[in-house]
């Protein structure tokens, strides 16, 4: 590829501003670019503190009974493990990163509609994420993540506070997610049409929408939680006459949209990938770009699979369970024209292609697992035992955690114009593969033999797959911070990335590594498809 | 002027959040007051279904499973209890045997018939045989029950159809001590057995505050207005949702090549 387009690693967007200091040329920046670089350190920062968490309580399973914390502080670390993983990190991750920086130049533009307004939601994003780790200090809320009522009217800890953060976070959603809405309608370049957007902008736009409809029910739903807390006026809690089960609807309401939140935007980014490394036009394009607005509408009406056994009516029990199994179709015709861009393509083998075989793998075991529990008469069984905690690391981290790892190792050379050590990389991931599975596959095992999740001890007959999960932890933990140490090393060391290291054809690989400021010197003109592959187009 | 003051607004915004307790301690209120620790009065008397009055310190003596019913409850006891019973049922450990299941009954006008009847349903329910002793049904008067239940912190109240009262069970070691309280209406046999195995070792742990169940006797009319509350607010985020496709869509869209 094309090496002489190389400019000086330090120029582009990365480069000095004259009469602005180091950190004001970051902190009050409106460049689209730069406030995705400001995501994604202070994203990894807080998902590496989640994976600490996540470390220590599987090692206080490594014997029974209390080994290096308490009960109670084991609670208080899986609520913000949960915390942390959902709304700090997995949520906001590939839209708040990869979203911001790439979605202005895949379509043509020079920025975002509202450069400052995206600025101000990395503020309420920060803002939002000390409050949260604030709870830390002053006494961590002991709810689980889903702060149910009446629990969460009642207990004395820092439950207001924890509440109030996952608000303001939810503030900051909206307004990217608002701001890709007017920028995917109202700034692409000349002859991009609707059907000639990348599909990683196809599904930022379906996952804006949802931010934007779904988000405000956690918003009231929160305040609500808040003004019972402080006045009292009673419409959780049921010694007031209200009614708990009315804050478990509104709670899932955002919350399983907030999955599609998740897993969309990484879903898009796999869609990149492939057609790449398969050097073909991708199979299904518009079945892909519907399927996501599929996924975000069907996905909307499921959030009451979360209750089954919360006593609501079984005749609504029988409707959630069914749109669960709808759900899957969408998802489905994802990962069929996947497969089917891979047939006869001339595939190359590199590391991003590596992160989506694995993507594609684990997010089927999710997915499939998903069914599994979607089924009402085995979910009653399942409830609240470890099968449900492989099933979403499944889908969270082996889904929308290894989507974004594909997406941070395939836009890692443009978005730092340098090129990582892949053979660290591919090393890495296969440790990362390994680990995953032996980390979260025995809990389906564990699951099924019946083991309750969120407890820090376990019956004697599961020692030996508690064993095993935690080897894979540590593996995981391993390989993930090689991972993230040899790309920081290639941050600042890396051999200079060439502009189209892996001969894509959408316009951010037609622009140099790093990305000028304003992206273009002359708005491009667009006259093909994103996934053109043939000579000479 | 608010900007000079800004920084001290700002600070007392969040300091209001640090220090606010909920408002809504009260002890009769319907709900779990934990007092994981604390031992159950042992000199309380109350009446089994043979009709023989017993102290709850006689009775224990092995880790006990502890649960509230009312006998007239048409709803959340019955689960509760056909849900214990059939996580008795598939646990490894014998009722009986390894601990004692005790279902007390909060309403002083229950007699020990009803009491008999019931354990007759839901031990066959269990489907594993079991004990005569293994699961008892007692019944009590108001002093006996006032004293387990504030002992226990299970707050219910009357109402004109029955009882409000929260579904959550405690277990008990076998010197009557409050080792945790397992909430919701279904159990999963390993957490009994987990929480059991505690009582054995005498290791007082927290309890998982999932979801708590309630059972509430009647369906309060006067919530209408905060459904409508929510129905306006989703209505009209709908509305704008919508308006504001329409506008992206349709108007004020600036011509192809300007792009400044």
């Amino acid at each position: 590829m094309a090496a002489d387009n190389t400019r000086g690693i330090r120029e582009g967007y990365l480069a000095s501003e004259p009469g602005k200091g180091f950190i004001a040329s970051w902190l009050l920046t409106t460049d689209h670019k730069r406030i995705g670089i400001l995501y994604l350190f202070s994203i990894l920062s807080f998902f590496l503190v989640g994976v600490v968490f996540g470390l220590l309580m599987r090692l206080e399973l490594i014997s029974r009974g209390p080994t290096i914390m308490e009960a109670h502080t084991y609670n208080a670390f899986f609520t913000l493990h949960g915390v942390i993983m959902l709304f700090l990190f997995i949520i906001p991750v590939v839209p708040s990163i990869f979203g911001n920086f790439l979605l202005p130049i895949m379509i043509g533009a020079r920025d975002v509609a509202f450069p400052r307004l995206n600025l101000l939601s990395w503020y309420f994003y920060m803002a939002g994420a000390l409050l949260a780790l604030t709870t830390l200090i002053i006494g961590p809320a002991d709810t689980g993540w889903t702060f149910y009522a009446p629990y969460s009217l009642r207990t004395g800890s820092s439950v207001s506070l924890a509440v109030f953060s996952v608000f303001v976070l939810g503030i900051s959603s909206i307004l990217t997610g608002l701001n890709f809405v007017v920028t995917v309608h109202r700034l692409r370049a000349p002859g991009m049409t609707w059907f000639r957007l990348p599909l990683f902008v196809w599904s930022l736009y379906a996952t804006a929408w949802i931010q934007i409809i779904a988000t405000p029910i956690l918003g009231v739903n929160l305040l609500l939680v808040m003004a019972e807390r402080f006045f009292g006026i009673g419409v959780f809690d049921p010694a007031k006459g209200g009614d708990p089960i009315l804050y478990q609807h509104l709670f899932w309401i955002y919350s399983h949209p907030a999955v599609y939140i998740m897993v969309l935007p990484a879903m898009g980014a796999v869609s990149e990938i492939v057609p790449v490394f398969a050097r073909r036009v991708i199979f299904g394009y518009k079945a892909i770009a519907y399927s996501s607005i599929g996924i975000a509408a069907v996905g909307s009406l499921v959030w009451g699979h979360h209750m089954f056994v919360s006593g609501f009516s079984y005749t609504a029990a029988v409707y959630f369970s069914l749109f669960t199994f709808f759900v899957a179709i969408p998802s489905a015709i994802k990962v069929y024209n996947w497969v089917g861009t891979l047939y006869k393509g001339s595939i190359v083998m590199d590391t991003p292609f590596y992160f989506v075989l694995a993507f594609i793998f684990l997010f089927s075991i999710g997915g499939l697992s998903g069914l599994i529990l979607g089924a009402l008469s085995v979910n009653v069984h399942l409830h609240d035992t470890y099968f449900v905690v492989a099933h979403f690391h499944y889908i969270k981290f082996g889904g929308a955690g290894f989507g974004m790892l594909a997406a941070l190792h395939y836009w890692f050379p443009k978005i730092s114009g340098r090129m990582y050590n892949k053979r660290v990389a591919n090393f890495a991931l296969v440790f990362l593969f390994i680990g995953f599975n032996t980390l979260y596959f025995p809990m389906f095992i564990l699951g099924y033999e019946g083991m309750p999740r969120r407890y820090f001890d376990y019956l004697p007959q599961y020692v030996l797959w508690q064993h095993v999960s935690i080897v894979g932890s540590w593996i995981l933990g391993a390989s993930i911070f090689t991972m993230i140490g040899n790309l920081l090393v290639a941050a600042f060391r890396g051999a200079a990335a060439p502009m189209n290291p892996w001969g894509a054809r959408t316009l951010e690989w037609q622009v140099s590594s790093p990305p000028p400021k304003e992206n273009f010197e002359t708005i491009p003109e667009v006259t093909r498809g994103p996934y053109d592959f043939r000579e000479g187009a | 002027m608010i900007r000079r003051h800004l920084p001290g607004l700002v600070c007392l915004f969040f300091s209001i959040f640090l220090l606010a307790q909920p408002l809504c301690a009260l002890e009769t209120a319907p709900g779990v007051t934990e007092r994981t620790g604390e031992r159950v009065p042992l000199d309380a008397l109350f009446t089994d279904e043979t009709g023989k009055s017993v102290a709850l310190g006689a009775l224990l003596g092995k880790p006990a499973i502890l649960s509230f019913a009312y006998f007239s409850c048409e709803d959340q006891c019955n689960t509760v209890l056909s849900n214990l019973a059939s996580s008795l049922g598939r646990m490894s450990s014998a009722p009986g045997d390894d601990f004692l299941v005790l279902t007390v009954s909060f309403d002083d006008e229950d007699t020990r018939g009803e009491a008999a009847y019931k354990k007759k349903n839901y031990m066959s329910a269990a489907g594993r045989p079991m004990d005569e002793g293994a699961w008892k049904f007692l019944t009590g008067d108001k002093t006996s029950i006032e004293a387990l239940t504030g002992a226990i912190g299970f707050g219910f109240r009357k109402t004109e159809k029955g009882y409000d009262h929260p579904a959550a069970l405690a277990v008990l070691s076998a010197d009557g001590r409050i080792i945790r309280y397992v909430y919701g209406s279904s159990y999963l046999p390993a957490d009994l057995e987990m929480a059991l195995m505690e009582a054995r070792e005498g290791r007082i742990t927290a309890s998982i505050k999932k979801a708590a169940r309630f059972c509430f006797s009647s369906e309060p009319g006067g919530r209408a207005y905060l459904v409508s509350v929510l129905r306006v607010a989703g209505l009209s985020t709908l509305v704008v949702v919508a308006g504001l496709f329409i506008y992206l869509k349709g108007f004020g869209r600036p011509g192809k090549k300007d792009k400044r």
